[in-house]
């Protein structure tokens, strides 16, 4: 931030509009401001303050005491009365120009009425020379300079120890004043806020809940054993099947041999091949028994409906309604033009009986529509009779095929019977054998159909349990893999907050091993007293003096502490500016100048210290304003800041007073008066440029 | 002391994995951009960086 120009109206001791007060840069870059006591110096700093942050200093008379008294008395009553701070400063390369105003009505006597809050307008520039509004005054001040540091840039001299002496909340304010200004209040804001957002994940890891894929895996990798066992039960079934099947034959195979009963065993083969084509044929048939049902088994239903529809139809007919014969169209065509079919008018207010009449068409007129839907509902309806009895003709047909293979089946098995129990009682034990084993292994056979059959059951059970596992598994998944997101996202947080914690701590370490060393050495330049200062760790701070081997805080004078306060200052800017443009600069302000506007900056010091001072801080700032009594300046300051000073203005005090003490300031060679007799009956501030030569 | 002196401030920041990197420097920059507010509200925005930092192609 680099101050331009400050412009007063009406504001406190200045009467109308003040010359603008233009602020030295560059190598001359000190500006000094020479006032009596009572000119209005701290009234000019508390107008960069009260513009910029609202604020001004302790014991400064606001808001009733702003306007200046004798505009406020020169004015009528009921005159709206103005008084104004305007700013124009440059920052990042954009000139602003901020101006605040404050307005009030004059009452009877010199009784003022405020026109409500005052009124603050922020305006900038770029390089291109657009002047624009700023909306948000409050937050583009904070971003050119935060509020909360002004008070390292904006200050009374004469109470600059409250650094190092602060109430209860100022030392708060100045600890993160001071960590904003190296940019350490990014880092606990940060940490700050993801604590925060950790909470909240937390709380969102809660609501995704804790699914238990593992009893879902156990589940599936159950069913999945139970399906291997099936599996393999059906696999030792096929092997029986096949075996008894091979065991069969050949014993068949042996009786077809043997003469005795060879005819038998021929004629059991055809049977059996007999067997099998009915057994398929009954198959086959009840197949499309169950297809033709499933297709066309709604038909038979269909009677009643028919019929019901048939028989409105019939007595819609002898009733005369059906067909109808007139369109509605028609009978509206009419209606419209009041015109009966015979001629007759139906506008008439005799015709109404004839009106009613023709309206009366409309409804029958409106069975058109019915008699035409009627018309293709009964080709269906007929279509449907025919349907109907060809499929009790298909599924007689079938049935009629069912009962004859069962019968077939039915004879063969008998017969097959028959010839078993020849066989089994066979004079011949050999035949008897035979027969005893076939009989023996057709029992196997069926039981390994049995199996075979059971296992394919259970096997279509068990894939139903596999596929719920399976969608319980996807179910789950999509929930655990929420959570591990959710997981992995508090782990973030968790890390990033613990390692700008991390971060903060070297930093702090390093900012206050930097700033102790800063204030140490700028307050042994100025002081002569043997006392360390030291920085704690809340960024307060005290002075030290070494008593055998150990440090021991000093009970220092106001003007010591006053140094330490300034060298302080000077530190934390130095400080700072150096970290901006350091490679390990964290985000933080861009500010790397800054001005020091300073009221009776030397405060109590004794002349030593004032040239040590106005020598060591002047030097730190980019931009220095300094507002002096003559007393202040004279002697060791000024010469301190000879070749320094790029401007200087006069604060003329008009005083009502005859005996005036004499109050003058010498600059380069010349006496200026600082209080002059005032031509009229009012006290007010002249700002005075001081040309040089 | 002198250890802690030789440690880079910025080290624990600049540490790898990069989405911890990508929190870190994009909720500086928030804050930094927010500092010359007394309360900023931006917890949402904080929760969002971390959202779109940690998410599911990660």
């Amino acid at each position: 931030m680099i101050l331009h120009e400050l412009q007063l109206s009406n504001f406190r001791q200045f009467y109308g509009l003040s010359p603008a007060i233009r602020f030295a840069k560059g190598a001359s870059k000190v500006s000094v401001l020479y006032g009596s006591n009572g000119a209005g110096k701290t009234a000019i700093l508390n107008s960069f303050t009260w513009a910029m942050y609202d604020s001004v200093s302790k014991g400064f008379l606001f808001p009733d005491q702003i306007i200046n008294k004798r505009a406020v008395r020169e004015a009528a009553p009921g005159t709206t009365l103005e008084a104004s701070v305007q700013l124009k400063f440059e920052h990042l390369g954009r000139t602003y120009v901020l101006k605040k105003t404050v307005q009030a009505i004059k009452g009877v006597d010199t009784e003022l009425v405020t026109k409500g809050e005052p009124l603050t307008t922020l305006m900038w520039a770029d390089a291109d020379g657009k002047w624009k509004s700023e909306i948000g005054t409050a937050d583009a001040i904070g971003r050119v300079l935060p509020r909360d540091l002004h008070t390292y840039f904006f200050f009374d001299g004469e109470r600059i120890e409250r650094i190092v002496q602060p109430s209860g909340d100022d030392q708060a304010d100045i600890a993160n004043a001071t960590k904003k200004l190296l940019g350490l209040e990014v880092i606990e804001r940060a940490v700050r806020h993801l604590g925060a957002a950790k909470k909240t994940l937390e709380k969102e890891l809660e609501q995704v809940g804790d699914d238990a894929t593992k009893e879902i895996l156990r589940r599936k990798a159950d069913v999945e054993a139970r399906l291997a066992k099936t599996d393999e039960r059906s696999a030792q079934a096929e092997r029986n099947l096949a075996g008894q099947r091979e065991r069969a034959h050949e014993l068949k195979l042996r009786l077809s041999k043997l003469d005795e009963v060879k005819v038998d065993q021929q004629r059991r083969d055809q049977l059996e091949l007999d067997r099998d084509r009915a057994t398929e044929s009954l198959a086959s048939a009840k197949q499309q028994q169950n297809e033709l049902l499933s297709a066309q088994g709604y038909k038979a239903f269909l009677g009643g409906a028919s019929q019901t529809f048939l028989d409105l139809i019939e007595s819609l007919r002898q009733k005369g309604e059906l067909p109808a014969g007139i369109k509605r169209q028609f009978v509206d065509d009419l209606l419209d033009k009041n015109l009966c079919i015979c001629e007759r008018p139906l506008d008439a207010a005799s015709a109404h009986d004839a009106r009613c009449a023709v309206e009366s068409w409309k409804a029958k007129a409106g069975l058109a529509q019915v008699e035409e839907k009627a018309i293709r509902m009964g080709g269906e309806v007929h279509r449907i009779k025919i349907d109907q009895d060809a499929f009790w003709e298909q599924s007689d047909a079938l049935q009629r095929r069912v009962s004859a293979d069962r019968e077939e089946l039915s004879r063969v098995q008998t017969e097959l019977e028959d010839i078993h129990l020849r066989l089994k009682h066979s004079p011949q034990e050999g035949v008897k054998e035979l027969e005893t084993q076939l009989a023996l292994t057709d029992e196997a056979i069926e039981q390994a159909h049995q199996d075979i059959g059971g296992a394919k059951g259970e096997r279509k059970g068990l894939e139903v349990e596999l596929e719920k596992c399976l969608a319980d598994l996807r179910k789950s998944q999509q929930s655990e893999a929420r959570q591990r997101l959710a997981k992995r996202r508090l782990e973030a947080t968790l890390d990033a907050i613990t390692r700008l914690n991390e971060s903060r701590a070297l930093y702090e370490i390093r900012f206050r091993r930097t700033l102790t060393e800063k204030v140490r050495s700028l307050f042994a330049k100025i002081s002569y007293t043997p006392y360390v200062p030291e920085i704690t760790e809340t960024y307060s701070l005290r002075l030290l003096e070494s008593a055998g081997g150990s440090a021991l805080p000093v009970a220092a004078s106001q003007g010591e502490n006053q140094i330490l306060s300034l060298a302080f200052i000077g530190a934390v800017i130095d400080v700072a500016r150096d970290f901006t443009k350091s490679k390990e600069k964290l985000p933080g302000p861009e500010v790397s100048t800054y001005p020091i506007v300073m009221d009776s900056p030397f405060g109590s010091l004794g002349s030593a210290y004032r040239t040590q001072v106005a020598e060591k801080i002047t030097a730190l700032a980019d931009q220095v304003v300094l507002m002096v009594t003559p007393t202040q300046w004279a002697g060791e300051v000024a010469t301190a800041l000879v070749g320094r000073v790029g401007k200087r203005y006069l604060l003329e005090y008009c005083t009502t007073k005859d005996d005036i003490p004499p109050e003058n300031i010498e600059i380069a060679g010349h006496m200026h008066s600082l209080v002059v007799r005032s031509p009229n009956e009012f006290e007010y501030t002249i700002i005075r440029e001081v040309q040089d030569d | 002391m002198e250890t802690v002196d030789l440690q880079d401030p910025m080290e624990p920041l600049r540490r790898e994995p990069i989405e911890i990197r990508n929190i870190i420097e994009r909720v500086l920059k928030l804050e930094a951009e927010r500092l010359y507010q007394e309360r900023p509200h931006i917890n949402d925005d904080v929760l969002r960086i971390i959202k779109e930092a940690v998410n599911d192609s990660a």
